[in-house]
């Protein structure tokens, strides 16, 4: 099997969503050639050569793929692909607007987001928002696949010796065009698109108090949130809201500090990967949720969670 | 400029699903459907592209059993002028969808596809850029903006980190965001108007598109139960844990 | 106080006490967010434990204050800095349920939603519904025989109880946890509990009446030009929906906008020039069969024009942003705050008189004023909110009065769903004969000799 896998970069440096996708492509196995296409991304070849399990690096440096076109990267994809049995790439914006792309003009289907590799055509993906898991296999000689990188732990930056070789190829449709980019630069991510969100409730007492969440997220780059409760007693506004009546977060990290977990709250968070509750009541309804429960108090706590990050 | 919009019928985003007994997917008996809530975005897009002037038709298609006319009446009733019903006896997988829209493509020649970025259903997120390829145009997924301009079409696509913004020559494929626009309801008077707009039947075989198999689902299952949660005794046990076991962070 | 919580800590545990800023951190009223004064909160993990508390407190005459969700809005859970509150919140046990029968046996400290969730999870269906749903709790429902938006179909929480379980003042535990349709074996005690606000004992467990899933709901807003096409609306749903009908919920164009256009809290569905707006949802077993009835019954009430402007839900989504209009008390709280609110319940027909009455008699007293109406018409069952600008006594007894005089002489009720508690105590008297609270009195004596459940709540001092 030979298997092409698609890098995920700013033409700077490489996506480290990609280590989860060689993770993938190595549970399926053969040979491990990398696509990076883009512009003046040298550097992020020398990058994706030394990733282990790489045994190949195919450079496509050219100006019509520095934006990350669909149009002008799915051709080339398909005129690479010929002699791989696998097209694989970690799910993100870019391989979500390409790879279908790639799939169609190759006449295959896709498989989108895998989260776990049964054999070299059949895999597990999330169907109905996670809410039940596919078990299928692809009838297709070649396989297109996007990598769910949570499910996939990332494989060793370093290590590998790839040799880099050169696609001297120009696709550019001509029909599609880059205007400009906002990409936001904000110390915290919104609420609802953060992996970590550190939420406060009543226990904190008070508006000042929530500096010392403030703290803790700022070392983990994690969001904050709030209870009703919290909102109610006006320690901070509404749009923190975590809830039925708030925001609904799935973060891969959720803390809920002084929280005590009304129905309400639970409904906005439930879906989260991990729960952590820290709270100094022990009977708090929150802990029946939590994977990971302190009773403590938080006003000792959360310093020395501070300082221990 | 004439619009095409693709619309899924899938069960209702609120509904907890089942996981059939047997394993073979999903129990769908009697359970409420609706349009998909990223094809009622890109409906809704339509109507309000040709209630600013910039289109003169909307036209929705829909592909499955008899059951989606349901859903091309509520699109109707929203707004749409006229509904394409291509009858299949399942949903097919995305590139069979891909290639019967095509075909309808190629007969409307509209100058702008709109489609809902995935189904809440299967969630392949493939359709629209399947589509582009097929009909070598050029794409715009995951919409928040769209604004026809000169001959193009401005996209500004949620993208990890931010906001991009495309120009497309037209006729291009739109796919839409949650945050593109907020759908209307659909009226009394213009749900019983719906009923009489008018609303075309047609099977693969009249698009001339085979439909193929490339997926096969062997297997559904319900995931995995959150296990019972553990007390740690200390700030030190926590960050471990999070950083050792559950590793994440 | 001291000696006797350190012998209830013995029964409950000593983190089972909570004291001093413990208990002034939690909140005694939602409306108000005044903290809770009581001297200790106990929170007792079963029937047993409680039984104990009881005991205790009997032998050291310790008045008590039950607490639940805290979700009520007459004041029930006030308690002072003499009285102990004991919070059933460690009590949430679902035990069992029994498909055949179609019956749910719970304890009382059960949020609502956590009994509707674990119905729905065996394909049955608890059918009180309301607003507080996630915090409410299944003993607080049943202690002030809570209503809400179902009962045009399913009645009130007493339509829901098969049996209770409580503990008196002296801690005896009265098991009348019956799981029968019918039992015609004496008194049915478990109607002395239910609705009397936790004066004549302590609701521990219950058994619940549990009915069929039906998953079909239909749903539309739609704009009625008088009060007539109102009233012909709400018997013509009732006619061509069948027994389908499961809600009916009208808001006057002054919630309506307030809600909308006025503060942009909700994108209006509808334009909001028309009087009077319905949210009318009905629930039946077969989607198709109950879509097609449902659009079929809309679409020839306005042909009749007992409706002038209609929007149907077309997903669960779009339902629950309608609904989101109708069950934002928050923000209408928020709005309008200070505002008095009131529950009220009087014959439909007379409705519209009253509330025009209602805002004249109040603009005419305060310029400015607002009156805010919306409610369950189906059930008789109007929320009437009046906001002054300020928050007086003065202003409050005023108001009172304008609201509830002429409730007497009409036959309806100062209180139609949320019970007297602390606030509406003096008004008891508009709705009730003086024989009716005498019984009322006699009762309380022989539950609760030593007045120490809920004290001064409900009724009018004994001796007065």
């Amino acid at each position: 099997m030979n298997i092409l896998l698609i890098a995920e970069h700013d033409n700077s440096a490489l996506n480290p969503a990609t280590l989860s996708a060689v993770s993938a492509a190595t549970q399926i196995g053969g040979e491990l050639t990398v696509l990076v296409a883009g512009a003046d991304c040298q550097n992020v070849a020398d990058e994706a050569a030394k990733v282990s399990g790489v045994s190949k690096v195919l450079l496509a440096d050219n100006a019509a793929y520095a934006k990350g076109l669909a149009e002008n990267l799915s051709a080339l994809i398909a005129e690479v692909a010929t002699g791989y049995s696998h097209i694989i790439a970690a799910a993100s914006s870019t391989s979500k607007d390409t790879m279908p792309r790639v799939a169609a003009l190759l006449d295959v289907g896709q498989l989108s987001e895998i989260i776990a590799v049964e054999s070299a055509d059949i895999f597990k993906r999330p169907i109905y928002a996670g809410n039940a898991i596919a078990t299928v296999q692809s009838q297709d000689a070649v396989k297109v696949i996007t990598v769910r990188t949570s499910a996939f732990d990332k494989a060793a930056a370093e290590g590998g010796c790839a040799g880099v070789e050169t696609v001297a190829n120009s696709r550019d449709s001509g029909t599609s065009n880059f205007v400009n980019e906002e990409l936001v630069k904000s110390d915290r991510p919104e609420l609802t698109a953060a992996s970590v969100v550190i939420s406060g409730g009543r226990g904190l007492g008070s508006a000042e108090n929530f500096a010392l969440l403030e703290n803790v997220a700022d070392k983990l780059g994690a969001a904050i949130g709030a209870s009703r409760a919290a909102v109610d007693a006006g320690f901070v506004s509404n749009d923190l809201q975590v809830g039925q009546t708030g925001k609904i977060v799935a973060p891969e990290l959720y803390i809920a500090v002084g929280i005590s977990g009304a129905i309400q709250h639970l409904a906005g968070m439930k879906e989260s990967k991990v729960i952590v509750a820290i709270n100094k009541d022990e009977e708090a309804p929150i802990f029946q949720l939590a994977d990971y429960g302190l009773v403590g108090d938080l006003f000792k706590v959360l310093p020395e969670l501070e300082a221990k990050l | 400029m004439k619009l095409i919009v693709s619309v899924k019928r899938v069960i209702d985003y609120n509904i907890k699903v089942r996981v059939k007994a047997d394993n073979t997917g999903v129990d769908l008996a009697n359970v409420k459907m609706a349009l998909n809530p990223f094809c009622e975005i890109a409906v809704e897009e339509a109507i309000r592209l040709k209630e600013a002037g910039v289109a003169s038709e909307v036209v929705v298609v829909s592909i499955g059993p008899t059951a989606v006319q349901e859903q091309l009446r509520t699109a109707l009733a929203l707004g749409a002028d006229r509904a394409i019903h291509v009858e299949t006896d399942e949903l097919p997988e995305p590139l069979n969808v891909a290639k019967l829209l095509a075909k309808v493509i190629e007969a409307e020649q509209p100058g702008l596809v709109i489609l809902g970025k995935q189904s809440i259903d299967s969630d392949n997120n493939q359709v629209g850029q399947m589509l582009a390829a097929l009909a070598g145009r050029p794409q715009g997924t995951f919409a928040s903006e769209v604004k026809v301009e000169g001959g193009k079409v401005l996209v500004t696509r949620e993208v990890d980190g931010g906001l991009r913004t495309l120009s497309l020559d037209l006729p291009a494929i739109v796919t839409t965001d949650l945050r593109l626009n907020e759908p209307r309801y659909a009226k009394l008077p213009d749900i019983m108007k719906a009923k009489r707009k008018p609303l075309d039947v047609k099977t693969p075989a009249d698009l001339g598109v085979e439909l193929k198999q490339h997926i096969t689902q062997l297997k559904v299952e319900t995931p995995a139960q959150r296990e019972a949660g553990i007390k740690v005794d200390s700030v030190d046990a926590l960050i471990d844990k999070l950083k050792n076991e559950a590793k994440v962070i | 106080m001291n000696i006797l919580l350190d012998s209830i800590e013995k029964v409950v545990g000593s983190q089972n006490v909570l004291r001093g800023e413990d208990v002034r951190s939690r909140t005694a009223d939602w409306m108000t967010k005044e903290p809770c004064l009581a001297g200790a909160i106990v929170r007792p993990a079963n029937t047993e434990q409680l039984s104990e508390v009881m005991a205790l407190c009997y032998e050291a005459n310790q008045a008590v204050v039950t607490h639940g969700g805290l979700t009520g809005l007459v004041r029930g859970g006030m308690a002072s800095s003499d009285e102990l509150v004991i919070s059933l919140e460690r009590m949430t046990q679902i035990e069992s349920i029994d498909c055949v029968s179609g019956t749910m046996t719970v304890q009382a400290g059960a949020p609502l939603q956590s009994v509707q969730e674990a119905a729905d999870q065996a394909e049955m269906q608890f059918n009180l519904d309301l607003g507080a749903r996630g915090s409410c709790t299944i003993g607080g429902n049943i202690a002030t025989n809570a209503g809400g938006i179902r009962v045009i179909r399913y009645g009130m929480m007493r339509d829901l109880v098969l049996g209770v379980e409580a503990v008196l003042a002296d801690g005896t535990v009265v098991n009348s946890m019956n799981t029968m349709l019918k039992n015609n074996a004496g008194y049915d005690l478990k109607q002395l509990f239910i609705g009397s606000e936790g004066t004549l004992g302590i609701v521990t467990r219950a058994v619940l009446k549990l009915h069929p899933q039906l998953t079909a709901t239909n749903t539309a807003l739609v704009a009625c030009e008088d009060f007539n096409s109102l009233t012909g609306l709400l018997q013509h749903a009732r006619k061509s929906l069948g027994g389908e009908l499961c809600a009916f919920e009208v808001m006057w164009s002054s919630y309506y906008s307030l809600l909308t256009t006025e503060s942009n809290r909700h994108t209006p569905p509808i334009s909001s020039d028309a009087p009077y707006y319905v949210l009318i949802e009905s629930l039946g077993a077969e989607q198709k069969e109950s879509h097609e009835r449902f659009e079929k019954a809309i679409e020839s009430a306005f042909e009749k024009g007992l409706l002038i402007d209609a929007v149907l839900a077309s997903s669960d989504h779009q339902r629950e942003k309608l609904w989101a209009i109708r069950e934002d008390v928050e923000g209408l709280a928020h709005l309008l705050a200070p505002r008095f609110a009131f529950d009220i319940s009087l014959p439909i027909l007379e409705m519209d008189k009253y509330v025009r009455k209602l805002q004249s008699a109040v603009s005419q007293r305060w310029k400015n004023a607002k009156v805010i109406v919306f409610g369950h018409l189906g059930d008789g069952n109007l929320h009437v909110s009046v906001a002054t600008g300020d928050a007086s006594d003065e202003t409050r007894e005023a108001v009172e009065s304008l609201v509830y005089e002429p409730l007497k002489l009409m036959g309806g009720s100062v209180s139609a769903e949320h019970g007297i508690g602390l606030k509406k105590r003096k008004y008891l008297n508009l709705s009730r004969t003086p024989a009716e609270i005498a019984l009322m009195q006699t009762l309380k004596i022989a539950l609760d000799p030593r007045g120490l459940l809920n004290r001064n709540k409900v009724l009018p001092d004994i001796l007065a």
